[in-house]
Order: C-alpha cells, then structure tokens, then sequence
C-alpha cells in the first residue's frame, strides 16, 4: 500500500492505483477528458498532467501508478500553465458554437476554461471544417467539428457494448470522429455516448433543443423501465410551460451505482419515460348510465365515499389485481387496507412471456418492483390468477375488483373485460395512463406516477432503492398510498399517524416485514441497500 | 438677562406696495411669453425658422432628439435572407431579471446556423429597459436602438409583441397579415406553428 | 466484386502472424494490388476475414497515405516535396511535370492512366530531386533535365509493365566499409553464396554454437553500439531490459520505416546487403531470446522489400532460419511487413501499434517495449543500421568496433549529404568525423562554391547549426552537446541563397501532415503552425507571429505522448532564433514565397 503525498497531503492507496484515483479519495479534482473510470485508459487528451517531483516533464495522472514516497502538485505553476496550454490547443479549432450547442452549461471546455484557463486566446487563423448536425442513430446527433478526440465513444462501443461503430478517421487536424459511411448508431446502449461526451459532438436528438441545461431541476430515482433498476436522474422543468410541448420532464440520465448499473442504462429505459405526460389520467370519473357506460368527470370525495361504501358493506367478496409498478409503499398499504382489513384476495399478473433481455444490463420483466411485491408477499400462495379473479367477478363472486394500472383487455381478452365490466360486480379502475379498461370501469381514480412521489423500488437483486419526486402528481392524481389510506378512513380500518407520509409508511413497513428489517430513506441512501431474502420470496423462487 | 435688540430691514415704499414686486417677478414670464408669441407669429409666416420658439417639443410632430444609446424599444437584427439573427440561445431569456422574454428554439436547416427562434415573444408592460439582454447576446440579434417610445397600448395582449413587430419595428397590433415564411408560432396564426424553410432558403444560394 | 480469388493468400498471410487482426495492412495491401483500390466491398471483406468491425478498417484505410479509398490511376508517380528535394528544385520540377501530363496533384489524367501526387520524404535524398514512378525511384531530375522529364511523363503514360524510358538513378554510394558499407559495391546486391563467401554467418554461428545471450549483450554493450534510427540508446543494454524468465513469447522488430527527412541509408543496407540484416537479426533474438522477428518496412520501400524477401527466402532454403537455425536448435522466424506511408510508424511504440493491425499510433509509456510491447510482450525495436552493425561486432570482437569511434559511441555510420553540396551522396564514415569533414571533403563542399549558410546534421528533426557551427564531431553526444541531434545522420546542406521561410515552411508543412492527431498539443500544435506558417510565406504575417510560434512549440514540448511534437518544435525555435533578422525582414517587406507551396495558399 504505498503512501503518496498530492498537494501537501498524504495518501495511502491500494497497489495499482493511479495518481488521478488517489487524488480522487483525497478529494482533489484532476481536470481529465480521455479518462474515464468505466473505460481503459487513452492518455491522449493531455488534460490531467501534474507536476510530478524529479519528473522532468509533467506526468499525466491518469496512467500514473501511484509509489511510495511519491510526491505530486496538480496546483503548482508548471501544473497551471500544463492546463491552460492544453486548453488552448483545444480550444484552437473548437467552433463558437456556445449559443447553438446543447452542452452549454454543463460543457467541460467552459467549465475548465473558466476554472483552469482565462487566458488570451491567440489563435488567429481559419479553424478546420468539418461535419455539423450528422444524424448517426436514432438517438445521438455528432457535430465533428465540436469533437475533441479524446476517443472515449469509440472505447465505449469497443469495450462496453462491444459493437465498433464508432471509429476516428484520417490523422493530424484532420481526424474526425465518426461512423463507417451507411452504419447507424443503433444498439441498446446507444445514448450512454452522450453522457460520456465532454462536449457538445454527442448530443441527444430527444433533448436536442428543448431547454437550456440551466433550467432544469435535477431529482435522483431509479429508471421504471424493467427489474433492474439502473439509477437515474431526472431533468425537469416546471415553470416553463411553453418548452417541450408542455411535457415537464425532459431527459433522464444515468446515476453512477457500482452494484447495480455502474455509469451506463439503456435506451429503453431512459426513453421509455413519454408516458409521464401523455394520455395521463388527470380526473376521477364515474359512471352514470349502466347502459351506455357513459362517464363523467368526478370529485374524490365521490369516488371515495363511493368505493368505501362498496368495501364497506357486509361481507363484501373484494378481489384486488395489483400491479408490480407500484412502490414498496403503495403495494404495502394495499396489502394492508385491503388485504389484511376487507380480506380481499391480491393478485399479480406474472411478466409476459419473450421480454427482451441481454446479459448487461437489460431484464425480461419490464416492471421495477415485482422483487418488492414478492417480499411483501404479493401475490400470496392462496390467491388465484388474475384471469380467475375476473371470472370470479363475472361470475357474480366478487363485489368489487379493484384493478391497478393493469389493462383487462391484455390480460384476459376483450370479450372477458366488458363481461366483467357490465356485471354486479363494482369495477374500480386505479392508474396513470388512459387505455381500454379505463372507460369500461365504474370509478377511476387517477394514480400519481412513480417519479410522482417519493417511494422505494426493490429490483432483481433483491436491491431496497429510492425513487424521487421529480414532479406533482399530474393534474388531480393522487399518490395510491394516500387514497388507499382515505378509504381505509371509511372502511373502519385503524388509521395510522405515522403512515403520513412515504418515510412513515416505510418505518411501519420495516418492522412489519423481515426482508426491510432495519432499514430507512436514510439507511438506503442514493445507492440502495439490499434486502433480506425471506420466505415468500424463497417459495416464489421455487414455484 | 440682557436684551439683544434685532433690527429688522424696513420694507421700501415701493416694497410695501407689493404690487410693483409681483410685476418685477412676472418680467421673467413675460419676456419669455411676449418672445416666443413674436418667434411662432414669424414662424407662422416662414421666418425665422432657425430660432427655436419655446423650448417645447411639439410632440408628435417633432421628436426629441435622443442619443443612440438609449435603451428603447426592441427589434430583432434579420439577416439577408429574412430570417431572425437570433439563433435561440436563450441567453436573454436566462439574464432578463423581469423575466419579460419567451423563446422556443428549433432546428434550422443549414448546419452552419443550426438553430433559429420559434417564438420570440417580450411582455413590453413587464419589461424594465435594463438592456442586459443586448448586452448580453453573443450574436448582436436583439437591439433596443429603435428609438420608438410610444409603446402605450389599449390592452396587456397588445404590449406583448412577437416576432412580428420585434423584427418589423413598424409594425403595431393587431397585425394583419403574418408575413413571415419560416416556421414559427405567432400571434397571427393563433400560436400555431406555420410555415416552412424552402421559400425562405430558395431565395439564399448556397456556397457548397 | 469477388474477392474468392484472394482467399487462399489471405489463409496464408494471416497464418504469419500471432494474432489474425495483425494481418490488417497485409491484407489492405493484397486487394489493393488486386484491385486498384480498396472499395466498400473490400473493406467488409478485410473485416469478415479479421474479425473486427469495419470502422476500424476505415480507420486504417483513412490513416496510411498509401492506401486508396477510390480507384485511381493504373499508374502512380509520385514527386518527393520534401526538404532535401526543394533545396535542389522540386518545386519547379513538379510545375514542370503538372504542365506536362496537364493534371494537378491528387488528379489522375483522363484516360486513367496516371495520378500524380505530392508526398513527402521518400528517404532517397541523395539523388535528390526525384520522383517515384509506381516502384521504381528515378533521379536525380530537375526541370531543366528536359529529356528526362518527358522521359518520366512518357513512362507514366505508358502501361504498367512496359519498358521503361527513363533512366535507372546511379547516386553515390560508398562501398569503402569497414563496418556496413562492405558490400555495397554492386547495385544489384549480394546474396547468399557471396555473403557467406566474405565470411557472412561466421558470426552467427559462433554465437549460436558457443555463447550464452548475456555474453553476447556484454558484448553488443562493449562495442558502444547506439541506437541509429535517431534516438542513440545504447543498444545492448536496450537487450538487457527484456525479463529473463517471461513465460511470454519474445519479439524482436526491425524498424525499416526510414521516414525522416534527409536520411538515406537503411534503405541500401536491405537493398545491396540484406544478409547482413538477417545475420544480425539472428544475433539479436538469440540475445533476448526471440523466435519470431519482424521487419517493418515502408510501403514506399516497394524494391528494397523485395530484395529483403528474396534474402529471407535464400536464408531459409539455406537453413539458416527456421525451426532449426543451423542445426543449432535454435529456431527464428522472419516475417516482412509493408507500412503504408506513415511517418509516425518510424516511432517504436506506433510501429508496433500499426503492426498490431491497427493506426500507427503510439502507446503511452510505461510499459516500455520491452516488458510489454507487441501484442503485449516483451519486445525489442532496432533500426536496421543498429542490427546490420552487429555481425561486425561479434565476428571481429567489440574493442575493434568502439575502437572506429569515439568514448561513448562505436562504429561507423551511413552519412547521407543532401541540399545544396557539391557531391550528394551516401558515406560510411567513423562517428567521429566532424561535419566539416563530411561536408568539405567527402562532400566537396557547398555545390558552385558558394558560402554555407546552415545544416543540418541529423535529419529535419534536428536542430539547424549555422556555418561557424559545423567543427563538432558527428557522434549523438557531440552533437547533442552543440545544441542539436545527430539523428539519423541525415546531413542537409544549405547554401547562402536559401531562404528560411521557405524551410520552415516545408518543415511545418512535413509535419502537420504526418501527425497521427491522438493527443491534442501535437494534433493541434502543428496544424497551428502550419498555417501560420503559411500565412507568412504568403505575404500576411505579422512580426508577433515569430513569438507565437515560438510560444506554441514550446507550449508542445513535453506534454505528449511521443517526441513527434518536439521533433515538430525544435525546427521552428531553431530557425526563428538563429535566423530571426532574415524572417522579420521577410514579413517587413510584405513578400511571398514564390513557390508552388504559396500558390496552393492562394488557393485556401
């Protein structure tokens, strides 16, 4: 374990270390393009160079094996002047793209320039052409003239998703980023090049345009998009209703987490986010007519006084189709309001069957919490199917079935879903987005989305993780949690003060269930912590 | 305890008369008024045309002389082929501390421009006049140099220009006819956007 | 297009090689000489028969300057612009050429006949200015040589195989010995029955029947033999740097990218006196215990690879390489690999990288080559000059070798004269020779009895010395002592009327183009250069310009990850300060080259 000594400060790090890793635990930021901590090393952007004693000439940090006795300047004269020639040389044929690039504002040229540069810029002579505006995937837009070599795409495709369509063309001031003439930038990962780009040669064509970085509001959560649960970060604007159609979030990004995604998420995921804004559900609804199965828009104390009195009767026979979109609290209060209290019978569709899968980063089971429903042992070994509960409705067995955000029509067919729908039995339709079901059921109460409220996900690895609340539940939604709560008000159920609350719901939830013993929003943290495995989820492994 | 005797000025016998005084203050006014009632009379006839009758600008007829660089209202700079020098940075819209300025950037066709305004919209009864926002575009698109004071309006719908009357400063509510070929959201179209780039473009060759 | 012809030399190029992805160039080279060029279909085809993605054969193609990405003409003559060659009239040459066929560089004559293109260095500067038509080099011509201009157009015409018009170059080269030049006497080279009939593998037997490799790197470092690519690392001790117990296997690499301009002289080492290399080739990998050499030749180099394949091929029919060298057991392979046309591949670590299958660029140090080098393993890279000297060493004893020299360097070495002197030529001269001596009397002095103005001593790389300069001896610590590089013993003689914006100009013009572009000071560095440059031998530079330009090269310095950018440096500091009252003059008044270099700025 050699002790080196960066700045006047000393450090002990593992053998192998680099110099750029060891000031990094000092937290001493070397200034770096090329190097990147999820990609091998290039050593070609010159930019983390640091005044290395007995060194005649300045050492890039990057590729430097830290050794005893070792001692390093990053902020000496020399060290300075390294940067700023390095920035220069950059900065030479850079175009004066600052007002139409993407990147500004979060663009590592400004950000070193401002904090490392300041100088006189003295180049005078007409900069190199190149390709602007070049469409290479679906999701990735190059500008060759904004590029700065520092080849970090092309390690990714080489080295992460092993696919090479990235090359660096021709030499000298005339290497080009770019792609073979007619391939496309088209595999899963595509977008995580963009993220990786310092500047702004790799921007998103999703983004492309919509707002500037500055006015976005930045939440940590966790992608919805399949049971891994990369963490992400979510962009949002809300008081600029005229950008972006109006839609508030505007892009996700990856969050580093080591145990679970590392720097990367696929394109999937992080597009799979329209749904947030479009065809949402922003108004409870009733039915009037039983013939016509008109509906119309309605209050929530309606529909609450409505379903609880329906819950609430006598001997009520509730069937419950939950969903593994829903956090560990919502599921929790379902399982406690309606489960435990009414005795309703929980079912939860499996995942369809041929999801897409890869040995990455990509699940089959495109839903975030399905590990979660387990473990609070949704559905249980007694419950039937969710096709048997709409039967069971149809049939005339059931008072109520409450569906969450499932679609009956995919699940058990049309035909099926109407004969429910027209039957005794009171069809109570709670989600986020508009689809078949959703006009066929006698009450609908909007659900607030995930990245709505703060909750917690568990992902495929048994992994407890936060989601944030990025945005306010779209028009008069409101979070499952908290109207399961007001009908448990009208259906006798006893209340809890400390269920106020996502954290409070997830104390109750910690000592009620073995598998969250022990844990809190503070424990879990912005990486995760694992669960315990318990015997629900031993028993569902084994079925 | 000694008493300190204050002489007080005696008034004049033409003081005391205090009429005589208020004629002595009216000199003034009356010099002013019988000069300037002899300068428009001999205007009136075409003569003496290089003396100023009253320091009075006849407003609307003659206009204050203003320096250039006071800060009035807006116009957007337009380039050769028509279209705005703007180019959506939205850098005036980040600066203006009374938060007056509304953009929605797209793209533009020519990769060496990239990027155009939409929409380009000041509330001119939120405005404040600083100038941050010329001072701060780093392509000299927005000027406030137009010398036009006169932005009084009957409604608040009628001080919000867009791109309109800020790249046209003749123009004032309502406005007829949308003029403009490039796809943008305006007043006139409802804010729906219309138009296309080829008429525009068609009249610009094109260096390969 | 089909390239089923191709497949079975494909199975056997790419059995040469450890790796399939190193057989790139190689293969690049076979469609090439196919089809002409190497087209969309080509490049899928090379990267389905390596296994890599086609990016990275576009890479490769976009790279090398010899490699054409469209078909151009049947034939290709080529007019060297480098210094050596303008000194003595390329320029003029080449308008004379362009007014002859009626095509500018980079066109090819409508009847697809032939293209013309501008390169740089060919490395055949002792017959200066010359062209080189398809393989063969032709020169010296300059444009009043008006029969042997149109001699050369009417070859470029003609087809490929025709009889050629023009003549064979016969420039000086000295054959006088003691250590290389021994059997240079004949053109057409010596091979294996007269090699071994002067005594050749005397040596290589002696040291593989009865000495351990320590004892030949003793040796090897006794004679103080240096490393004469440019760089003057002693060699042995390079030798001893390879880790005695690697369970990987050992690489021995010849460098025959002679690229540097001014230089001239591995070239006929291949040519005139191949064996020489392979026997000290054999030397060597016994010494580090290699079994596997690679020699890697420039792409321009078309004969020289030839005549280097046929010794290969004489030596393994000879049994002298092979699983079983000389019944000895021990067992050498050779394998000649083509670059193609990149200066940087003269760079040990881009060499390796290039042979490796991909660009020429080169690789952080450390690891040093020679714990991780090709592919990874231990490997040792010498110039050919450095391997040729060591059959002299082992056969007549390391005293005798350092004795030639001075204290610190053995030896002799192939001087190449260029420019402006009156007998150019190549000369194999003790080390310790001064370049006075070089250039007064093997060289007979300035050509015309003109005065000296400058030279350089070590290829363009070097630093300038003005003519009060020229007594220091021509060894690399002499030379390094008097404030510039021995080099590659590139000598380029200026004489009084030459005017140094124009050598800066073909020095920065040398270098913005052969930069690999991968870290940013050079990249950037030399193409900043350049045009300024440019900009000043077009008539519209301003005096600050000399201080920029010597803030930039000096900003390059030390900050990359090869020596290129200081080899691009130490030109422009070195003419601006020796010569600062010529080019703030030539600013001052406003004037511009008159030159080809000034009309193709007219152009930008």
């Amino acid at each position: 374990m050699p002790e080196l000594s960066i700045d006047g400060r000393k450090v002990n790090v593992p053998e192998g270390t680099t110099v750029i890793e060891a000031a990094e635990q000092l937290g001493i930021f070397v200034p770096r393009y090329c190097y990147h901590p999820g990609l091998s090393t290039a050593g070609n952007c010159r930019m983390c160079m640091v005044d290395v004693e007995n060194s005649p000439k300045p050492q890039i940090a990057c590729n430097l094996p830290a050794t005893e006795g070792m001692v390093v300047e990053t902020e000496s004269e020399q060290a300075r002047k390294d940067r700023a020639a390095v920035l220069e040389f950059l900065l030479a044929n850079h175009p004066l793209d600052c007002p139409v690039c993407d990147q500004a504002g979060e663009c590592d040229l400004q950000n070193y320039y401002m904090s490392f540069g300041l100088y006189d810029p003295r180049f005078g002579e007409q900069k190199v052409k190149k390709q602007k505006a070049i469409e290479v995937g679906p999701h990735v837009m190059l500008d060759q003239e904004r590029c700065i070599l520092c080849s970090r795409c092309v390690r990714f495709t080489d080295e992460i998703t092993k696919t090479g369509e990235f090359g660096i063309f021709n030499r000298g001031d005339r290497a080009e980023v770019g792609l073979y003439p007619g391939e496309t930038l088209d595999n899963p990962y595509s977008a995580n090049v963009v993220d990786l780009c310092p500047v702004g040669a790799l921007t998103e064509r999703s983004f492309r345009f919509k707002a500037r970085v500055w006015y976005l509001s930045s939440t940590e959560s966790v992608c919805g998009g399949c049971s891994r649960g990369c963490n992400t970060e979510l962009h949002h604007v809300s008081n600029r209703p005229h950008l972006n159609d109006g839609e508030r979030l505007l892009r996700v990004k990856p969050r580093h987490n080591p145990d679970v995604n590392q720097w990367w998420m696929c394109d999937e995921g992080r597009y799979g986010h329209d749904w947030i804004d479009v065809d949402r559900l922003g108004e409870v609804r009733r039915r009037t007519d039983e013939a016509s199965r008109r509906q119309v828009e309605s209050t929530w104390e309606a529909a609450l006084d409505g379903v609880g009195t329906a819950l609430s009767a006598g001997g009520a026979r509730v069937g419950v189709i939950a969903s593994a979109e829903l956090t560990n609290e919502d599921l929790f209060c379902l399982r406690e309001v309606l489960g435990a209290h009414l005795g309703a019978r929980i079912a939860l569709p499996p995942a369809p069957a041929g999801g897409t899968s890869d040995d990455f980063l990509i699940r089959p089971d495109k839903t975030p919490n399905r590990k979660g429903a387990t473990l609070l042992g949704i559905p249980d070994a007694a419950t039937p199917s969710a096709e048997a509960l709409v039967d069971a409705a149809i049939a005339g067995e059931l008072d109520v079935l409450w569906v969450f955000g499932h679609d009956l029509v995919e699940l058990v067919g049309a035909e099926k879903t109407r004969a429910a729908a027209v039957g005794e039995c009171l069809l109570v339709y709670s989600g986020t987005n508009d689809h078949a079901t959703v006009s066929l059921a006698h009450w609908v109460l909007p659900s607030a989305a995930a990245v709505e409220q703060d909750g917690t996900f568990v992902n495929c690895d048994g992994r407890v993780q936060r989601v944030g609340r990025a945005l306010a539940p779209y028009g008069d939604s409101r979070e499952n949690r908290r109207f399961l709560l007001e009908i448990a008000a009208r259906t006798g159920t006893p209340a809890r003060e400390d269920w106020n609350g996502p954290a409070g719901v997830f104390a109750t939830m910690a000592e009620a269930v073995g598998s969250f013993a022990g844990m809190s929003y503070e424990s879990i943290g912005d990486q995760g912590a694992h669960s315990a495995p318990s015997e629900a989820l031993a028993e569902a492994e084994q079925s | 305890m000694a008493v300190k005797v204050v002489q007080r000025p005696q008034l004049t016998f033409w003081e005391k008369l205090y009429i005589p005084q208020i004629l002595c203050g009216l000199r003034i006014t009356f010099r002013h008024f019988f000069r300037n009632l002899f300068l428009h009379i001999a205007h009136r006839f075409g003569r003496k045309t290089d003396v100023r009758a009253g320091v009075t600008y006849q407003y609307p007829e003659e206009l204050r002389p203003l320096f250039s660089r006071l800060r009035t209202r807006h116009r957007l700079m337009v380039r050769g082929n028509g279209a705005p020098r703007c180019v959506g940075c939205m850098l005036c819209e980040t600066v203006c501390p009374a938060k007056c300025i509304t953009i929605v950037p797209a793209e533009h066709p020519d990769p060496d421009v990239e990027k155009f305004p939409v929409r380009f919209d000041i509330n001119l009864g939120v405005c404040v006049y600083c100038g941050y926002c010329v001072e701060v575009c780093p392509e000299d698109a927005i000027r406030m140099d137009t010398g036009i004071l006169d932005i009084a309006a009957t409604s608040r719908e009628a001080m919000k220009l867009d791109l309109h009357e800020l790249m046209n400063p003749e123009l004032r509510k309502p406005v007829a006819a949308c003029g403009l070929d490039f796809p943008h959201q305006c007043g006139v179209h409802g804010g729906e956007l219309r138009g296309s780039w080829e008429e525009t473009l068609a009249a610009l060759t094109h260096p390969e | 297009m089909t390239f089923a012809h191709l497949e079975a030399r494909a199975d056997e190029i790419i059995g040469l090689y450890e790796y399939p992805r190193a057989a790139m160039l190689p293969l690049m080279w076979l469609v090439q000489a196919d089809q002409g060029w190497i087209s969309p279909e080509a490049e899928g085809w090379v990267a389905a028969r390596l296994g890599v993605a086609i990016s990275r054969v576009r890479e490769v193609l976009s790279f090398y300057g010899m490699f054409r990405g469209e078909p151009m003409g049947r034939r290709e003559l080529k007019v060297c612009t480098s210094l050596s060659c303008r000194l003595r009239g390329s320029e003029a040459l080449l308008e004379t050429i362009e007014d002859s066929l009626g095509i500018k560089p980079g066109e090819t004559t409508p009847n697809g006949s032939v293209t013309l293109t501008k390169v740089e260095c060919l490395c055949a500067c002792e017959m200066s200015p010359m062209v080189q038509l398809d393989e063969r080099f032709i020169g010296p011509v300059t444009a009043d040589d008006t029969g042997t201009v149109a001699a050369i157009t009417q070859d470029a015409r003609s087809e490929p195989d025709s009889p050629a018009a023009s003549p064979e170059p016969a420039p000086f080269i000295d054959s006088s010995g003691p250590v290389l030049s021994t059997r240079f006497g004949d053109p057409e080279g010596v091979w294996f029955d007269g090699y071994t009939a002067q005594g050749g593998y005397e040596a290589a037997r002696k040291v593989l029947t009865s000495l351990k490799p320590e004892e030949v790197i003793e040796q090897v470092i006794a004679a103080n033999l240096r490393g004469l690519g440019g760089a003057g690392f002693p060699a042995g001790r390079k030798w001893s740097f390879v880790p005695k117990n690697t369970e990987k296997p050992v690489y021995l690499v010849v460098n025959a990218d002679e690229g540097e301009p001014g230089t001239s002289k591995d070239r006929h080492v291949m040519e005139r006196d191949p064996h020489a290399l392979l026997e000290g080739m054999l030397i060597a990998a016994f010494a580090i215990g290699a079994h596997k050499a690679y020699i890697y030749i420039r792409g321009e180099y078309f004969r020289p690879a030839q005549r280097l394949q046929r010794a290969i091929d004489e030596a393994y029919a000879q049994g002298w390489l092979g699983a079983d060298v000389a019944g000895t057991g021990f067992a050498l392979d050779v394998v000649v690999h083509r670059g193609a046309g990149a200066y940087i591949c003269g760079e040990e670590t881009a060499l390796l990288s290039s042979l490796e299958g991909g660009k020429g660029q080169p690789k952080l140090k450390p690891p040093f080559p020679a714990i991780s080098g090709l592919f990874g393993c231990p490997t040792i890279v010498n110039n050919v000059e450095t391997i040729a000297c060591v059959p002299f060493i082992l056969r007549h004893g390391p005293e005798r070798f350092a004795a030639i020299g001075t204290e610190k360097q053995g030896g002799t070495r192939l001087f190449c004269l260029s420019g402006h002197v009156e007998r150019p030529g190549v000369f194999e001269e003790p080390v310790g020779v001064t370049l006075r001596e070089l250039i007064e009397e093997r060289g007979g002095g300035v050509r015309g009895g003109k005065r000296l103005k400058g030279v350089i001593p070590g290829g363009i790389s070097a630093r300038i010395l003005t003519a009060e300069e020229i007594d220091i001896a021509m060894d690399f610590d002499s030379v390094g002592a008097a404030g510039s590089m021995a080099g590659s013993a590139g000598v380029i003689v200026m004489d009084e009327d030459t005017c140094m914006v124009s050598t800066l100009d073909s020095a920065a013009h040398f270098y913005a183009d052969e930069s690999c572009g991968q870290c940013s000071p050079c990249r950037e560095g030399t193409g900043w250069i350049h045009r300024i440059v440019k900009r000043i031998g077009a008539g519209n530079g301003k005096l600050s310009d000399l201080d920029d330009l010597l803030t930039i090269s000096h900003d390059m310095e030390g900050r990359t990850i090869c020596v290129f950018s200081e080899a691009a440096a130490w030109p422009v500091q070195s003419y601006i300060a020796k010569f600062r009252g010529e080019f703030e003059d030539f600013i001052r008044s406003g004037r511009s080259l008159p030159s080809a270099s000034a009309r193709e700025v007219a152009h930008a």
